[in-house]
């Protein structure tokens, strides 16, 4: 038998009470006595008077007290309960979309309200599992106890980046399977702005989702950056993407601001689940361009966008034997400035933010970003297998930042290595044997690959506008010094530390202060849910050296698409069919009777007394 | 058969047995009530019987009618038993002069001889509820003491006339005499049932009505009445009756073992009070009953009655034997 309302015991303070009754009033006890003739004149006793009386000699008191047991019993709701026990997972959305308005407060705190009533529900011999899904997924509590479900429930705050519905459904799969003596039920609280459901096996569990939320209008910056002007001057121009998400045609006050100041403000009409493009010119020497949305709308962390510009040339040291062309093309990037040295020449202690290695990897790489171009057979990095012959491009990530802009179609190479991908890269242009051009991460530091000599005399892809574009944009992506202009909401960050650094220091919008010790490699920072401008600091010897910092936009495509979709239950298995939920039989009404008749018992025992 | 005639024959063969059971019954219930064995047995109710006979009730004022019985008389009268002179004075009988006495000292004298006397006993048992509390019940306990001095009555063929009152007279045994009646009291005393309140006034005028022959009157009650003692006594002694007033007392009533807040029920009128007991009340109590005692002796003394007070913890065979003869109840 189970208590479904345990609260109402605060009511056996009756109990204490009616006794305490008995105590200070002591009833007088019935005595016959022949007659009253002698009684009635006796001086009246002011000493002899117990102050008190032990009370449980009262039939009546004894009555009382147990027709308030019987009372509080059945206010406490007793029941029995059947079937097996559960294990919920409740799956809370905390992506950017869920700070919608359209629901008031906001979605998340309905979903917030709306698991709380599902937790409150649970029987006593039920477990739960409270999952955080923002764009990192994270177990918040998990356990039988209800209150301490719900209070880390109440501290839940939202995101402003994207949901990883994948990652979620993964983690419920295990936790299911970890529990696999219970039937597990997973219920996700969202309101489906995530895109297509993953197709992730539950282990047997239910998964249902509850959809909140109801509205689409929703303006957002979904792209903010800047770029040099094509003069190639110092100076800068702001590039705006607006998105309307809504069902009907707006028009968007856009205000520009250079270091807090406004420089532009102009109206502009976006068509509906349409977007409008927009190009701000910079005046010289900003360092902090930010621009906002002036309508009120159902999501307003995407109604502002910041962009930071570089502020100094990019120093690349390349290393060649044959330096000239890619020389000529690299200082030919705005704002690059070139150290040439021969192969013999390289040492470990001659570095630079960007090292660029052409035919030719020494036995120890520096930490800093790499362009490894052709790189030779048995280099100890990369496993080559020879070499193919005149490789079209025949795929390009679309995704990937050094392709932006770039057209590569029709683009052949006549001469490529035959790379085998390493797994820490990924390919970005891809030929019919093999990457041709590859990005990643080895050991925090960016590297960027291209396997193709541009120097033979056949290559006509040096000649095409694609190319010096690439290189920018490599450089752009290698450079440690410009660190990556905007960032999405959760999504991770590459920290170089400088030479002979110590320590390594991000203050984030809302003020949160990390300190990293540097161990002479490069850090990855993931902290970065809070969306706005996040300083960086690095303390070399006793000198604090501030360095640019990033942003945090969370104006995107995918997130500011605030439309709610709602999924079919995903049925588990078979052990759900036709399992009882709820109480199986309450049991107050008998002690409701139960109580009733020792009153009246009470009552007749008072009444013939 | 007529009626009457059935009813004589009834009580001519009417068994002993009976009788002596519905003694036995009245006798023992005060040595039950003692902690004594009810065997049925009568070793003490015989022996008890037995110093019964020895005794008689002292009927001090003279009693002029009625039969002659063997109460010594202060009234000289004409019996054998000599008992003193006195000069003739004129009116005397003439046949009552000592002729020798005159012939020594030539004065007449007039040979007194002893007068022997009738006395009634008329038994008057408070049958109140209130008699019905105790312990034992004072009811009971009357019923004892009544049953004792009856029997001593009928033992000296003086004749005993028995009621129960309460607001009213409400059972009433005509005069009877003689040892062998003891079992028709003992019978009437047994039947006698709990009443209502205590009405002296009314129980004992209805009692005078029925009243012939004058006696010793000995009225058995806790005197429990609201209307008082006065109105009762007046109308016994206007009637003659040597009174004596037996006050019984339960040991509960002379020190009520009750402490703490109690709601008193009185089992007369169902009146309720509320009291705290506690030492000071009780001594007020104490006081209050003392008062009231003897306000009672006064009110009886006022009536030339003698009043006893008793406490029906004591045995009532020791009340009969010792504590009424040395009070002159019985010598």
């Amino acid at each position: 038998m189970s208590l479904l309302a345990p609260a109402a015991a605060v009511f056996l303070v009756l109990g204490p009470l009616i006794a305490l009754l008995y105590l200070l009033r002591a009833q007088h006890q019935r005595q016959e006595v022949p007659s009253l003739l002698l009684w009635r004149q006796i001086r009246p006793d002011a000493t002899g008077r117990p102050r008190w009386q032990w009370p449980l000699r009262h039939w009546l008191l004894l009555l009382q007290l147990l027709a308030v047991a019987l009372g509080v019993l059945a206010l406490m709701r007793p029941a029995l309960l059947g079937g097996p026990q559960r294990h919920l997972i409740v799956l809370l959305d905390a992506s950017g979309s869920m700070q919608a308005t359209d629901v008031l407060p906001s979605r998340f705190e309905e979903a917030k309200r709306q698991a709380a009533e599902l937790l409150r529900e649970l029987r006593p011999n039920d477990e739960a599992t409270l999952v955080r899904v923002g764009p990192t997924v994270e177990v918040v509590d998990t356990g039988p106890t209800r209150q301490a479900l719900l209070l880390a429930l109440g501290a839940l705050q939202p995101s402003a980046g994207q949901a990883d519905v994948r990652a979620a459904l993964q983690l419920a799969a295990t936790l299911a399977r970890e529990k696999g003596g219970l039937v597990n039920e997973v219920v996700f609280f969202t309101d489906g702005a995530f895109g297509p459901l993953p197709q992730i096996d539950l282990g047997g569990a239910q998964l249902r989702f509850v959809t909140i939320g109801q509205g689409v209008d929703n303006q957002a910056i979904v792209n903010l950056r800047v770029r040099r002007v094509l003069d190639g001057g110092a100076r800068f121009e702001g590039f705006v993407r607006i998105a309307n998400f809504g069902d009907a045609e707006v028009e968007v006050p856009v205000k520009a601001l250079a270091d807090g100041a406004p420089i532009d403000l102009r109206r502009v009409r976006v068509p509906a689940r349409g977007q409008q493009e927009l190009t701000i010119p910079l005046p010289q020497g900003v360092r902090l361009l930010e621009v906002r949305l002036e309508r009120a709308d159902l999501l307003a962390i995407d109604n502002v966008a910041q962009v930071l510009l570089p502020v100094d040339e990019i120093e690349v040291l390349l290393v060649s034997a044959q330096p000239t062309f890619w020389e000529r093309t690299l200082r030919a990037v705005p704002g690059v400035r070139v150290r040439t040295l021969r192969p013999p020449q390289y040492t470990p202690q001659q570095t630079a933010p960007i090292v660029v290695f052409d035919s030719f990897l020494p036995r120890t790489l520096p930490t800093t970003s790499l362009l490894l171009i052709n790189p030779p057979p048995q280099n100890g990095l990369l496993e080559v297998r020879g070499e193919a012959r005149d490789q079209p491009v025949v795929w390009t990530n679309p995704r990937s930042p050094l392709l932006e802009a770039v057209d590569l179609s029709g683009v052949t190479v006549p001469k490529v290595p035959r790379l085998v991908p390493p797994r820490w890269a990924t390919p970005s242009v891809q030929g019919p044997e093999g990457p041709i051009v590859l990005e990643g991460y080895l050991e925090g530091q960016r590297v960027v690959i291209y396997a193709f000599d541009a120097r033979q005399p056949l290559a006509d892809f040096p000649q095409r506008l694609g190319f010096p574009l690439l290189v920018a944009n490599t450089l752009t992506w290698l450079s440690a010094a410009t660190l990556p202009p905007t960032l999405r909401p959760g999504e991770a960050l590459t920290l170089v530390p400088l030479p002979e650094a110590r320590e390594i220091a991000v203050r984030d919008p809302v003020g949160r202060l990390f300190v990293f010790p540097v161990r002479g490699r490069a850090l990855t920072f993931n902290q970065t849910e809070a969306v706005g401008r996040y300083e960086v600091v690095q303390r070399v010897g006793t000198q604090v050296v501030p360095q640019p910092g990033f942003v945090v936009n969370a104006g995107d495509e995918l997130e500011s698409d605030i439309r709610p979709h709602a999924y079919a239950p995903v049925a588990g298995g078979a052990a759900l069919a036709g399992m009882p939920r709820g109480v199986e039989r309450e049991l107050w009404p008998l002690f409701a009777t139960l109580a009733l008749v020792v009153l009246g018992g009470e009552w007749i025992y008072y009444a013939r007394r | 058969m007529s009626a009457r005639w059935r009813r004589w024959l009834d009580r001519l063969l009417e068994p002993s047995a009976v009788l002596l059971r519905q003694a036995r019954q009245v006798l023992t219930t005060a040595t039950r009530w003692r902690g004594q064995p009810s065997t049925g047995s009568l070793p003490l109710d015989e022996a008890f019987l037995e110093r019964l006979e020895r005794l008689q009730i002292a009927a001090h004022q003279v009693v002029r009618q009625g039969l002659i019985g063997e109460h010594k008389s202060r009234r000289k009268a004409t019996s054998l038993e000599f008992a003193d002179y006195r000069h003739y004075a004129v009116g005397d009988d003439f046949r009552r002069i000592d002729w020798n006495a005159y012939g020594r000292l030539e004065e007449l004298f007039l040979k007194l001889t002893e007068a022997k006397e009738d006395v009634v006993l008329h038994l008057l048992i408070d049958c109140s509820r209130s008699m019905d509390w105790g312990q034992p019940k004072k009811l009971d306990y009357a019923r004892q003491v009544a049953a004792a001095l009856g029997y001593i009555a009928l033992a000296r063929f003086d004749g005993v006339v028995a009621a129960g009152f309460s607001h009213c007279l409400h059972a009433y045994l005509p005069i009877t005499r003689g040892k062998g009646r003891a079992l028709t009291l003992f019978a009437f005393l047994n039947a006698l049932q709990p009443g209502t309140t205590t009405d002296f006034d009314l129980a004992l005028a209805e009692f005078c009505q029925r009243l012939r022959p004058r006696g010793v009157c000995v009225l058995i009650s806790d005197l429990f009445t609201a209307r008082g003692l006065d109105g009762g006594l007046d109308q016994l002694a206007r009637h003659g009756l040597e009174t004596v007033v037996i006050h019984l007392l339960d040991p509960a009533e002379l020190r009520p073992p009750f402490r703490g807040d109690l709601e008193l029920v009185d089992m007369e009128t169902g009146e309720r009070l509320e009291v705290s007991l506690g030492s000071e009340a009780l001594h007020s109590y104490q006081q209050r009953l003392a008062a009231w005692c003897a306000e009672v002796e006064a009110v009886c003394r006022r009536w030339g009655a003698r009043y006893l007070r008793v406490d029906t913890g004591v045995p009532f065979e020791r009340l009969v034997v010792h504590y009424l003869r040395a009070r002159g109840v019985v010598q």
